[in-house]
C-alpha cells in the first residue's frame, strides 16, 4: 500500500479489525451498485472514500429536476446527463485511486449476469422488484452476497442476503409490492442506503455481524428501528436445494 | 391490547397512524377487527379465500406468522404486530 493511500485511509486503517489488511480488502474489491439514485448515491460515494478498488455502478436514466431531492450525486448542472456517466465522473473526484465502470444501461434477464461478473457482492439499490428479483437470482447463481434495501418516504428497510446461509430475497418476499409511485425523502435514502454500505464493507472486510437472516426497518416518523426476523422457505423455488 | 403496525405503503390504509392498538385473540380477528375500524384493509391483505396475499408480511413480536400459525396465531396484550410489504423504491 502506498504511502499516500495510507495517508487517505489513517482513520479507518485504525478501527478495530480493519489495518492495512482490511484495507488491502477493500481495494481489491469490486462491487455492483444497480442503480444509481436515491440510494446508489450514497452507497457509492460511501464506497469510493472508503477505497473499495472497483466500483461497476449500472443506471440506464437520465438525471431529472424531481432526483435532485434526494439523488446526492447529481447537482443542477448535471440534469438532462446520463446518471451512470455522470456519477462515475463525480465518484472519481472524491477518490480517483480507484476504478469506476460507469455503465449506461437498463438491467434485465439478458445483462444481468455479464453485469455482476466478477463482482465480490452486489448492492440492490433499484426502484423495482422487477430487477430487484433479477439480481437475487444473479447473486444466488454467482453465490455472491447481495444488500437489499429499500424505502418509502421516511421509512425503509435492508437485508443482507447471503445464498446457502440466509433466506433470499423471495424467501422473504415471494410477491413484489403493489406497483405504486413512491414518496421519498433523501434523508431516508441516505440513512438506508449508507446502512447498505456499511454492511458490504464488513463482509468484505469481514468484521462484525452481519444483517443476516434479519431485516432491519426504519421509522423516520417515530424515529424508531425495529428488526424482524427472517428465515429460508425450504419451499422457495429460487434458493432451496 | 395488542399494539400494531403498518409500514410503508400500506399505512394509508389506517389513515396514516404509526401504531394502533386492538384486541383480538389472533391475527385473523385483528385483521377483522381491523377493517370494522378502516373498511377495506382485509380485502388489501388477504386474498379471496381469506389467506394472507403473498406480497403481505405479519409479524409477531418479530417471528413471521407463516412461519408460525398463520392467521391463527394467537395474539398476547403486550405483542407487537408488524404488517409491513415490500419496500421497492430506490
Amino acid at each position: 500500500m502506498f504511502l499516500k493511500e495510507k495517508k487517505r485511509y489513517d482513520r479507518q486503517i485504525n478501527i478495530t479489525d480493519f489495518g492495512i489488511e482490511g484495507q488491502q480488502k477493500l481495494k481489491q474489491s469490486k462491487v455492483l451498485i444497480a442503480g444509481a439514485g436515491g440510494l446508489g448515491s450514497p452507497i457509492a460515494i460511501y464506497l469510493a472514500v472508503a477505497g473499495i478498488g472497483n466500483i461497476r455502478i449500472v443506471d440506464n436514466d437520465k438525471v431529472s429536476l424531481s432526483n435532485l431531492n434526494r439523488q446526492i450525486l447529481y447537482q443542477n448542472q448535471d440534469i438532462g446527463r446520463k446518471k451512470a456517466e455522470a456519477a462515475g465522473e463525480k465518484l472519481n473526484k472524491w477518490n480517483n485511486d480507484i476504478l469506476v465502470e460507469a455503465i449506461t444501461e437498463t438491467i434485465s434477464a439478458n445483462n444481468v449476469y455479464h453485469l455482476t461478473d466478477e463482482c465480490d457482492v452486489i448492492l440492490d439499490a433499484t426502484d423495482n422488484f422487477t430487477v430487484r428479483y433479477l439480481l437475487n437470482e444473479a447473486a444466488l447463481a454467482r453465490k455472491i452476497p447481495l444488500h437489499y434495501g429499500g424505502i418509502y418516504g421516511l421509512e425503509g428497510a435492508l437485508t443482507t442476503i447471503i445464498p446457502g446461509k440466509t433466506a433470499c430475497l423471495r424467501c422473504i418476499f415471494p410477491e413484489p409490492p403493489p406497483l405504486t409511485i413512491s414518496p421519498a425523502l433523501g434523508v431516508t435514502a441516505g440513512i438506508i442506503g449508507c446502512l447498505q454500505a456499511m454492511e458490504s464493507i464488513k463482509y468484505i472486510v469481514g468484521t462484525g455481524e452481519l444483517l443476516t437472516n434479519r431485516m432491519l426497518v426504519f421509522d423516520g416518523l417515530s424515529m424508531k428501528f425495529r428488526e424482524v426476523k427472517l428465515r429460508p422457505d425450504p419451499r422457495c423455488p429460487y434458493c432451496s436445494s | 391490547m395488542a399494539l400494531v403496525r403498518f409500514a410503508g405503503q400500506l399505512r394509508k390504509l389506517v389513515n396514516g397512524n404509526v401504531e394502533l392498538n386492538f384486541t383480538a385473540s389472533n391475527i385473523s380477528e385483528c385483521i377483522k377487527n381491523l377493517d370494522g375500524q378502516f373498511p377495506g384493509i382485509k380485502e388489501s391483505l388477504c386474498d379471496n379465500n381469506g389467506e394472507l396475499l403473498e406480497s403481505i408480511n405479519v409479524y409477531v413480536n418479530g417471528d413471521n406468522v407463516r412461519y408460525l400459525n398463520g392467521l391463527t396465531t394467537t395474539l398476547k396484550e403486550e405483542d407487537e404486530v408488524d404488517i409491513m410489504s415490500a419496500f421497492a423504491a430506490g
